[in-house]
């Protein structure tokens, strides 16, 4: 599958993305002695950027190896409506509450 | 993978410092986690994903063998990316070993490969489909296609 698939539009993911980028920037650049960083030349960015970039290629890769097909669920057959819903009522911890709603303890 | 990092960075660096420092690691932690699970639960379902039947219980736990085998494919490249980058990139690029640039760059380039990562993240082959973009994938069984 694509991993570029919709990827425009997805206004969040790139918007984060770009929100990472720059403060990514500001940090290196500007960030100085709090995030213990030195401003990069230009070559630099592009070869830092061009490594991560790798990443794509390599999940590609990656992709290709086999891997076994994980087990079906189950079918489940559909719960039989008479039978399932009293034992709900009866087995719930609520059960209490469902007789006092039913005005089961009656006072007076 | 960023503690394998900083653990081994910091017992064979001369100054017996991580390579990572704490506010880079909790700048780090940040895109991980926060932004990369913001950014990738925004996702928009697609059609495709009712090709993927629910799988068992049993056997295959909620990740998947495809999804492990994502995870170590990127930690095992990153791990090699960043290790060749702590020890060998000073003298290849003339920068002083441990030094402000060098660990800058290093800074730089793994957190590069999160960003880059996070595209691959997007999607999970299921290794029965296929992987790159084949724009003619369902052709042969895309009837509105033909009758066109």
């Amino acid at each position: 599958m694509n991993v570029f698939a919709g990827f425009f539009k997805n206004t969040t993911f790139i918007g984060i993305m770009v929100f990472t980028l720059v403060m990514q920037y500001v940090i290196v650049q500007f960030g100085g002695e709090f995030t213990s960083t030195t401003p990069l030349t230009q070559s630099e960015w592009l070869l830092s950027i061009g490594i991560g970039a790798l990443s794509l290629p390599v999940a590609v890769i990656v992709k290709l190896i086999p891997t076994p097909a994980v087990t079906p669920a189950p079918v489940k057959k559909e719960c039989v409506f008479p039978i399932r819903v009293p034992f709900l009522l009866l087995s719930s911890p609520f059960f209490p509450l469902f007789l006092f709603c039913a005005g089961f303890p009656r006072d007076r | 993978m960023a503690v394998l990092l900083a653990f081994i960075g910091s017992l064979t660096s001369g100054t017996g410092e991580s390579p990572l420092k704490p506010v880079q690691l909790l700048w780090v932690n940040l895109i991980m986690d926060t932004m990369a699970a913001l950014a990738l639960a925004t996702e928009e379902p697609t059609p495709d994903l009712l090709n993927r039947p629910p799988h068992g219980r049993d056997g295959s736990g909620l990740i998947t063998p495809t999804m492990w085998k994502s995870v170590f494919g990127q930690a095992i490249f990153q791990l090699i990316v960043n290790f060749t980058l702590l020890y060998k990139f000073p003298a290849m690029w003339g920068v002083e070993q441990d030094g402000v640039k060098h660990l800058t760059f290093f800074f730089n380039t793994f957190v590069m490969c999160q960003l880059f990562n996070e595209i691959n993240a997007r999607k999970i082959n299921n290794g029965q489909r296929p992987l790159v973009p084949l724009p003619f994938e369902s052709i042969s069984t895309n009837l509105p296609f033909q009758q066109k």
